[in-house]
């Protein structure tokens, strides 16, 4: 038993001790004075002492046999952690490599547009075409464009056999806007295509954009011959 | 003070940063992604005439004019197979006009005069059947622009009864006016 100890006896109220305590645990702080309590139990038909002490506290109050084994548990797991001696491994070193590219990314659909055109007028693209662009940049300050052309003024469109439709004849809106020729020039293609956007880019947190590009044919004053005619329309971006 | 200093060695360092990266930065380009058109420009031909009515002012025995010339547009866009257009005028029988009575004006009292030429009677053959009608309009296609083109052409329509006996009525019929490409 780990006894409480003090420096003078307190007031003795039972005048015998029992002869086996249950319980007496009493905390304090070391050198401070404290009053406490000791409760003991006697065997049947003994009865019961209550003692109370008071005095400078001297240590840590634990009373109770089990509690005094646990004590003694963790001593010994503790005791031989502390005075061994560290041991350290070597330092493995990973390095890491990372690399944030330079990159402009374009997707436009459909991949197809049909025209049903007239003799001599206007004809709208079946479907609008929808142009998703995603770029990621290493600058702080720049710009991206973005273009729609035709690799040949002359011949946006062609039958095979020479008879073509100039880009000046294929107009298109953008995000809804007014009609505008294939006529303007791009870093990709002179007088032969249409500016989607340009965008002012600040940091180089990765961006995307979505737009849309309808599409007109315009057969006035080509005369052409009735048949099929196809082209490929470009879509290209450009960082600065 | 320090606050001042650290805001201007912030700016200081941002600045810096942006010059090098407007220094260092070079043109970047995206592939490029393409959408196919394809546009279809079908066969036709169409004929649109005015006025919708034209009316004469018979006389007993003689020649009347139509008050106003039949004016002719055609349209056409062709197939490079194609080789000649051609627009006819005519009518479904050898009865241009009727009273509905049995009393008719037969399709060769009728002229017409296409494009302030001589005039001549509705009895030239037509591909829509008899000997009721003329060429009004003949072209030959396979040169360059002849494939897609239209044309304008009048009719000045004469009606002449001498010999006819008509008696005193009104007088209707239907002029067909019809292209044709081979």
């Amino acid at each position: 038993m780990v006894g409480a100890r003090s420096e003078a006896a307190g007031e003795r109220i039972a005048a015998r001790r029992p002869a086996q305590s249950f319980l007496s645990t009493v905390l304090c702080v070391r050198g401070t004075r404290t009053r406490f309590f000791s409760g003991f139990a006697g065997r049947e038909g003994q009865g019961f002492a209550l003692q109370i002490n008071s005095g400078v506290c001297g240590g840590l109050f634990l009373v109770g046999r089990g509690f005094v084994l646990l004590v003694l548990a963790a001593g010994f797991v503790l005791l031989p952690a502390r005075a061994g001696a560290q041991l350290k491994s070597n330092v493995a070193s990973v390095n890491l490599n990372a690399t944030l590219n330079t990159s402009i990314t374009i997707t436009a659909t459909p991949g197809l547009v049909n025209f049903t055109l007239v003799r001599s007028g206007v004809a709208t693209g079946t479907s609008p075409v929808t142009i998703t662009t995603t770029w990621t940049l290493t600058t702080l300050l720049g710009s991206v464009a973005e273009y729609a052309y035709f690799s040949s003024s002359a011949a946006a469109l062609t039958d095979g056999a020479s008879d073509n439709i100039p880009s000046a004849s294929v107009s298109g809106s953008v995000d809804r806007g007014a009609y505008t020729a294939f006529t303007g020039t791009s870093p990709f293609a002179a007088g032969s295509g249409i500016t989607l956007f340009n965008q002012f880019v600040f940091l180089i947190f990765p961006a995307n954009r979505s737009d849309t590009l309808n599409l007109q044919i315009s057969t006035a004053g080509l005369n052409l011959p009735a048949g099929t005619y196809t082209g490929v329309l470009h879509i290209q971006a450009q960082a600065n | 003070m320090n606050a001042i200093k650290k805001a201007w060695l912030v700016l200081g360092a941002f600045g810096l940063a942006l010059a090098m990266s407007l220094a260092s930065q070079a043109q970047v380009n995206s592939g490029a992604s393409t959408i196919n058109l394809s546009a279809t420009l079908g066969e036709s031909v169409s004929v649109v005439t005015g006025p919708a009515s034209i009316t004469f002012p018979l006389v007993p025995s003689g020649t009347a004019a139509g008050n106003n010339p039949a004016t002719i547009t055609t349209s056409w866009a062709l197939a490079k197979t194609r080789t000649s257009l051609k627009v006819y005028a005519y009518f479904a029988s050898a009865n241009a006009l009727t009273d509905g009575a049995g009393d008719n004006i037969p399709n060769t009292a009728v002229s017409g005069a296409v494009d302030g030429a001589a005039a001549a009677p509705f009895t030239g053959a037509t591909p829509y059947g008899g000997a009721f009608g003329m060429t009004v309009f003949s072209q030959a296609i396979g040169a360059a622009g002849t494939f897609n083109s239209s044309h304008a052409d009048t009719i000045a329509l004469t009606i002449n009864t001498t010999g006819l006996g008509l008696p005193a009525n009104t007088y209707t019929g239907v002029l067909n006016i019809q292209a044709q490409a081979l």
